[in-house]
């Protein structure tokens, strides 16, 4: 057997292995080392090695434990809950408000971070209490979280397309002005099915029950100047200390972390316990996240290590078709392998290999790009390897993760959709930098 | 084999409640930098180094306790179904065969990487601090032992669990 | 046959990727198609940092990079890959190809890694200096001006003598440069020279550019060939491999020299890039922060004294020639540039 035909069988085995029901790092570890030492001998443990040291020192993911500390703090205090509630006091009539509220703070992370795993996390911490209360469906609850919080990686400032552009040889600047309609596309879109389904069946997202609607408008507005504006303005202010240039990603989470203890304190709400116990739970959030990413860029490297994807792009370029078809082959492997791969892998060993006949077809590269990242969002949406369901599950465990399947299944779809809207309409990626930069 | 379950539990717990501690010089750190940037322009050399340091240290050396708290997610679609002894069962089959021979392995290799980082008194290049790398590589291999560790108190369950039909209360 | 993957630090449409396969079809050439190198794009094995530690332990049989990216393992590699201010001893690219050849710096170079403690083989490839000083918003007239502004430098010696000046250095990888200028995290910062920095897509942020600059006036990238993998080589093949590498040399220096010069003038006339000649109490203030950062180190480290005491006992020698002839060069080069501006 060929490696490349290994790697296929690495993937039917995943497909299985990990509903066996073994902590998932661990299986992706174990499938990865058993495969990987088939293929290429004892040099598996020393790939192992490498991928392990390259998360450990990846500074911007230094942000997940601080955001996920942030959030932690605020709700030990009670101040999260007390935020949402606020919102959905104000929106009292509207049909799954929370899910507006998810999607909007969703948005602001992606605008301000592209860390997934942070974004993921803090809204799971923030809304799934409230949502619950309010007797949210939880697929629906769990799509809209997971699906925002991958907008992060579309919405500028992306690490994705940084590392794209460099590939493309497209300036990181052209990248990121057509990235912003696509990612606001996404969002308006997330929010209308949410809204949609809302409207349809209104068990989904129900509208606070009568006796717990404010007596009056001036309830409404206590509730918003304690309620709303402390945690809010701490939030945006973190957020939006990264937006607005003042720090970086890991530098505005830090902030945040720090503005939350503050908080925290001023509200009177901190006490040794309080804190020992936001660290320990930081520390277990964390290390699950971050271990996870670890295990899965062990087994895309192995995976990838082995020739498989080269493989598979390799048979695609031999196909003869029309430049449409082609065009639609590329995103369906894209797709396809975004199932057991995450992004960093197939940004860098396939569209390099791509790129030459992208060339030859004629496609825009920054159009092309932008199909390529909204592609690829999909991969953190798709099980088995979908460290967005996996994230949300580790701070909402009494979510089954049946559930958050099926609900970012469903956001899959839209996305799909919304990358048809951009194949077909070319002008939602092109038009900002036309403006922006000419040509 | 209630008490080593017990013992090495504790000793995790205690890791844990000691390593979580790492979150606050993180974001200290952070907060130095952007004030000393802003109010001082004078960037610090070393809050990027120690930030990723930090973090990687806090994942790595905290997975032995995430292990003993079970928070690595599951994707229990089938285990859920099974017994109790079939649970433990298969568990415990997993941590012979697969989770000890795997982990021993790559501690044999990260231990090597840190020896080697030590004895070349390697240095990070991607900054201009260049801070020895010796720590944060040993980061890996304490890590790993500690997830060893744990995986003793954990292999002992699922054979508690395989033997028992329940298991252990903590 | 042989298939040799290397790996580089860089991704697969920059220059000195072209400059490597290059080198790659004439190795392919010279062994009748026995050798053949194939180039995986960084990241595509092992994170870049660990590229050169992978190659060491055979998880690919080959790496690209420049050779001070790995000072980390030894600070000598830095007087190899980027020796800072040219040696503090006004080493240029040329000369330094002059010294590699001709002045001792073979031998060292191969001592290296063994230094190192690197189990492989290397072959010096493209030289791809000089570095330009940057890119700013607004024009510098002096040090004074410089130090206003947070620059973000290159990692490694020579970041840390900007430090050295006082200059508000910010370390980032060159992932964050470009949004850090957008939001104002930094004002200026320097990447390399006009391709690449115009591939990376300054102009749209900057105006201000200035070429002179003393950071990587030499600038190195080489191959590193597994050691196991070289001993199995014919005595012919490594023989093949070494010409071809010298053919590189050559062969980028020409390469780098055109493509510059189309990426300079296209930012120019077709951007609104204005250049500016550096202040002149940069280049004495950065040289002697480097030699006096080169004596430190020379002072710890003996690999690293001997290194340096070849190329300065090098510099003794050509520099007063080679400056004397390159300023013939620079004035006969930009009495033609100054007449295209008239035009
Ligand atoms: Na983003
Ligand atoms: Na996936």
């Amino acid at each position: 057997m060929t490696p490349e035909v290994l790697g296929l069988l690495l993937i039917g085995c995943m497909l299985f292995a990990i509903f066996i029901g073994f902590p998932i790092s661990f299986t992706l570890i174990f499938l990865g080392f058993v495969f990987g030492y088939i293929g290429f001998g004892d040099l598996v443990f020393y790939l192992m090695t490498f991928q392990f040291s390259s998360v450990m020192l990846e500074q911007t993911l230094a942000a997940v434990p601080l955001f996920i500390f942030m959030g932690i703090l605020m709700e030990q205090a009670g101040l999260m809950e007390r935020l949402f509630q606020a919102v959905q006091l104000m929106l009292s009539r509207v049909r799954g408000a929370l899910f507006i509220a998810v999607l909007f703070v969703s948005t602001i992370f992606a605008a301000a971070t592209g860390i997934v795993g942070a974004s993921v996390t803090i809204l799971g911490i923030m809304a799934a209490k409230t949502m619950n209360r309010s007797k949210y469906d939880v697929k629906l609850a769990a799509g809209t979280i997971t699906a925002g919080g991958t907008l992060g990686i579309l919405i500028p400032p992306s690490i994705m397309l940084v590392v794209m552009g460099p590939i493309l040889e497209v300036p990181v600047t052209d990248l990121f002005a057509a990235a912003v309609i696509p990612g606001f596309l996404l969002a308006f879109l997330y929010t209308g099915y949410a809204l949609l389904r809302c409207y349809l069946n209104p068990e989904l997202g129900p509208v606070l029950p009568e006796e717990e609607r404010a007596e009056s408008m001036g309830h409404v507005f206590a509730e918003f100047c304690k309620g709303l504006v402390p945690p809010a303005a701490l939030v945006f202010s973190a957020l939006g200390s990264i937006l607005f240039g003042l720090a970086t990603p890991t530098e505005g989470a830090g902030m945040g972390a720090a503005g939350a203890l503050l908080l925290t304190l001023a509200y009177r709400k901190l006490t040794w316990k309080g804190m020992q116990d936001a660290l320990v739970k930081t520390l277990e959030i964390s290390t699950l996240i971050l271990f996870l990413v670890a295990a899965s860029n062990f087994f895309g490297a192995v995976f990838s290590r082995l020739g498989t994807p080269t493989m598979l792009t390799e048979y695609l370029l031999m196909l003869d078709l029309s430049p449409m078809l082609i065009l639609f082959l590329i995103m369906a492997l894209i797709f396809l392998l975004g199932w057991p791969l995450e992004w960093v892998p197939i940004v860098l060993i396939i569209i390099p290999i791509l790129l030459p006949l992208i060339d030859q077809l004629g496609f825009n590269l920054t159009w092309f790009g932008i199909l390529v990242a909204v592609n690829l969002q999909t991969a953190w949406l798709s099980p088995p390897v979908a460290l967005s369901a996996y994230f949300l599950k580790g701070v909402v465990p009494e979510w089954d993760l049946r559930d958050i399947y099926i609900g970012m299944m469903q956001f899959m779809v839209i996305q799909v959709f919304g990358l048809l809207l951009i194949i077909f309409f070319p002008q939602i990626a092109l038009w900002l930098p036309g403006v922006i930069y000419g040509n | 084999m209630a008490i080593p379950i017990t013992w090495i539990d504790w000793f995790s717990y205690w890791v844990g409640m000691t390593v979580c501690w790492l979150t606050v010089p993180l974001f200290g750190a952070m907060v130095y930098e952007v004030v000393a940037r802003y109010a001082f322009t004078a960037p610090t050399m070393w809050a990027y180094d120690i930030s990723r340091m930090l973090y990687g240290a806090l994942f790595m050396l905290g997975a032995g306790y995430a292990l003993s708290r079970g928070v690595h997610i599951r994707a229990d679609f089938l285990y859920r179904n099974w017994s109790v002894k079939n649970q433990g069962r298969i568990d415990a089959f997993l941590y012979i065969f697969f989770y000890f021979p795997g982990l021993i392995a790559f501690l044999v290799m990260a231990t090597d990487f840190a020896y080697l980082s030590w004895m070349r008194g390697e240095r990070g290049m991607d900054t201009a601090w260049m801070p020895h790398m010796g720590p944060i590589k040993t980061a890996l291999p304490v890590g790993i032992v500690l997830l060893l560790i744990q995986g003793v108190s954990e292999l002992l369950k699922s054979l508690y669990a395989a033997t028992r039909g329940r298991w252990p209360t903590q | 046959k042989t298939v040799i993957r290397v790996q580089s630090v860089i991704p697969a449409k920059a220059d000195e990727v072209t400059m490597l396969n290059d080198f790659g079809a004439n190795v392919s050439a010279l062994t009748n198609g026995e050798v053949e190198i194939k180039v995986l794009p960084a990241g595509a094995v092992v994170g870049v940092k660990e590229t050169l530690e992978a190659v060491d332990k055979g998880l690919v049989e080959g790496g690209f990079a420049w050779t001070h990216y790995w000072s980390g393992y030894h600070p000598a590699a830095m007087l190899f890959g980027s020796p800072v201010a040219g040696a503090g001893v006004g080493i240029d690219n040329i000369a330094f190809v002059s010294w590699y050849m001709y002045g001792g710096g073979k031998a060292l170079y191969d001592k290296l890694w063994k230094e190192m403690g690197m189990n492989v083989k290397g072959l010096m490839l493209q030289p791809v200096g000089p570095e330009a000083l940057g890119w700013f918003k607004e024009p510098i007239n002096s040090m004074a001006d410089f130090r206003k502004y947070r620059f973000r430098t290159p990692p490694g010696i020579p970041g840390q003598t900007y430090k050295d000046i006082g200059v508000a250095a910010v370390a980032m990888g060159g992932g964050d440069i470009l949004p850090a200028l957008e939001k104002g995290v930094i004002d200026a910062a320097e990447w390399c020279c006009p391709k690449p920095d115009s591939v990376f897509g300054f102009q749209k942020v900057l105006k201000h550019y200035y070429l002179q600059g003393l950071h990587q006036v030499v600038v190195n990238a080489d191959i590193y060939i597994n050691g196991d993998v070289w001993k199995k080589l014919t005595p012919h093949q490594q023989k093949a491999m070494e010409i071809a590498a010298d053919a590189s040399l050559m062969r980028s220096l020409s390469y780098r020299i055109y493509e510059n010069g189309k990426a300079l003038k296209d930012l120019t006339e077709n951007h609104g890039v204005i250049l500016h000649d550096t202040p002149a109490d940069y280049f004495t203030e950065y040289m002697n922060a480097a030699k006096a950062t080169l004596e430190k180190n020379a002072a710890e480290n003996a690999f690293f004294k001997e290194v340096w005491d070849s190329q300065k006992a090098f510099a003794d020698v050509a520099v007063p020639f080679w400056a004397g002839a390159q300023m013939s060069n620079a004035s006969l080069g930009m009495a033609h540039a100054k007449s295209l501006q008239k035009k």
